[in-house]
């Protein structure tokens, strides 16, 4: 072989590492889709098997998954299918550890199938009514509006630290009941004296405008 | 043609196939109404009502099951009678087409042509390009909502270097595509004409924080202090209720 020979097949070598090593990089912009697609494709028993790896992202993906396997299996009329796997759910929500799976199972899977199933919305009002990740269930709970929704988001607001409180007020303002606007007011009376200087690395100035500008597109009846 | 030469070019055409540049393969043809692709998705058309586009980020199919902006989409058309579509930024020649061919039906029927704009990350930029080009265009009376998620306005440079993580990406070779991205272009609101613009950001994902400001540059300010943004690419899926509220409430007010 020659050295000319060998020095082209070296630069084709690198060129082909170079060029196969750039997907490894995250191309979808933390996007989880890409990684759910696959899950989905093989199976609900894959995905449950997915919710005992020791790994975070996988068990968050397998939520994600199992939450679009069970939308889909709603939008064919297996509402058995819908309603097991919402059953799954909620059961690993009770022992999973890691913030980010639960807030998936809360925000968005239960939110996607739990319209028509009363048993979900029992359980965000219990995870509203116990403090476990209230923001999140009062958001999944403003959207599929069970019965005792606004009082459940009024007594998490008026126990809860400022930093919380305006997560629920957003909720409260999703919610769009009209008995929102003496809360809201209430509220903003107090930002001055009670409320912290930041909120999410936001200065009192700016969450007061946020909370202001909620205040102002309230529905009022 | 040498082994080298062969190498180098095989180099480019994997780097091209390879780095996320999808505009060179993005079609930009409008497609039936109701039938999603990867480009763009047209839920629905009317002569009357609100306009509405949506921009995913940058690397997401509008026809992905997953993807937020095309539930809060969906939700939209279910209670909105209108015209509602969802575009790639990549297909933004396809959404200006659009906006065209929706004006025109309204000003042949006298409607009001009004429009509300969502963008999500680079998709945000795209977003707040169409409002200029909608308005001197004279394709539109009114936007009553710009909502933006994540919004990239200036420093995408250093976004792209500093915390990317598909720095090869080769779109940073076309200057002409960055333009489209940048929201430096939009307008600042009003209050009349363009009324309202709300911009969510992350911070951490188990919150929910709506944010609303002027421009998107507070943004990346916060970006840059923490360094990455958790669940940015997820955060139109967690909001995706709120900002059908905002769009909703926007055509309200009116």
């Amino acid at each position: 072989m020659n050295a000319r020979y060998r020095q082209s097949i070296q630069t084709l070598a690198i060129s082909m590492m170079i060029a196969f090593s750039i997907p490894a990089c995250r191309m979808y912009e933390w996007r989880d889709e890409p990684n759910i697609r696959p899950v989905v494709a093989e199976g609900r028993d894959a995905a449950v098997e997915n919710l005992t790896s020791i790994w975070d992202d996988d068990r968050t993906i397998a939520c994600r998954a199992l939450g679009q396997l069970a939308a889909t299996a709603l939008e064919r009329g297996d509402v058995g299918e819908s309603r097991h796997i919402a059953n799954i759910l909620m059961a690993h929500f009770e022992h999973e550890a890691s913030h980010q799976v639960r807030s998936v199972i809360l925000a968005l899977a239960l939110r996607d199938i739990g319209q028509d199933n009363d048993t979900v919305k029992t359980f965000l009002l219990a995870r509203l009514a116990a403090d476990q990740l209230p923001a999140a269930a009062a958001y999944t709970l403003a959207v599929l509006r069970p019965p005792g929704t606004f009082e459940a988001i009024h007594a998490a607001v008026l126990r809860s630290e400022p930093e919380r409180r305006y997560e629920l007020l957003q909720a409260m303002w999703l919610l769009g009941d009209p008995r929102a606007v003496p809360v809201f007011r209430d509220q903003l009376r107090t930002i001055d004296r009670d409320w912290p200087s930041h909120i999410h690395n936001m200065d009192k100035h700016q969450y007061r405008k946020v909370l202001l500008a909620r205040q102002q597109s309230l529905r009022r009846e | 043609m040498c082994f080298r030469c062969f190498g180098s070019a095989l180099l480019w055409v994997l780097l091209l196939a390879a780095s996320g540049c999808t505009a060179l393969a993005t079609p930009n043809y409008l497609p039936p109404v109701g039938e999603p692709q990867a480009h763009a998705y047209i839920l629905e058309e009317s002569a009357t009502g609100p306009i509405v586009v949506l921009f995913p980020g940058r690397s997401a199919p509008t026809n992905d099951p997953n993807l937020g902006i095309l539930r809060t989409a969906e939700v939209l058309a279910d209670r909105i009678a209108g015209s509602i579509a969802v575009f790639n930024v990549h297909a933004y020649d396809a959404a200006h087409e659009w906006l065209q061919r929706q004006s025109e039906l309204r000003r042949e029927s006298g409607a009001p042509r009004r429009l509300a704009l969502v963008g999500h990350s680079w998709g945000a930029g795209a977003a707040g390009r169409l409002l200029e080009q909608g308005f001197a265009d004279d394709l539109i009376d009114e936007v009553t909502t710009l909502v933006t998620i994540d919004g990239i306005e200036e420093g995408y440079l250093w976004v792209f270097f500093g915390h990317m993580p598909s720095v090869f990406s080769l779109e940073i070779l076309f200057p002409h595509r960055l333009c489209v991205l940048s929201l430096t272009e939009a307008p600042t609101p009003d209050g009349q004409r363009f009324r309202e613009h709300i911009n969510y950001y992350q911070i951490d994902s188990p919150h929910l924080s709506g944010y609303i400001i002027p421009t998107a540059t507070q943004n990346h300010e916060v970006w840059f202090d923490c360094g990455s943004e958790l669940g940015h690419g997820n955060l139109d899926n967690y909001i995706c209720y709120l900002v059908v509220e905002d769009v909703l409430r926007a055509q309200e007010a009116k």
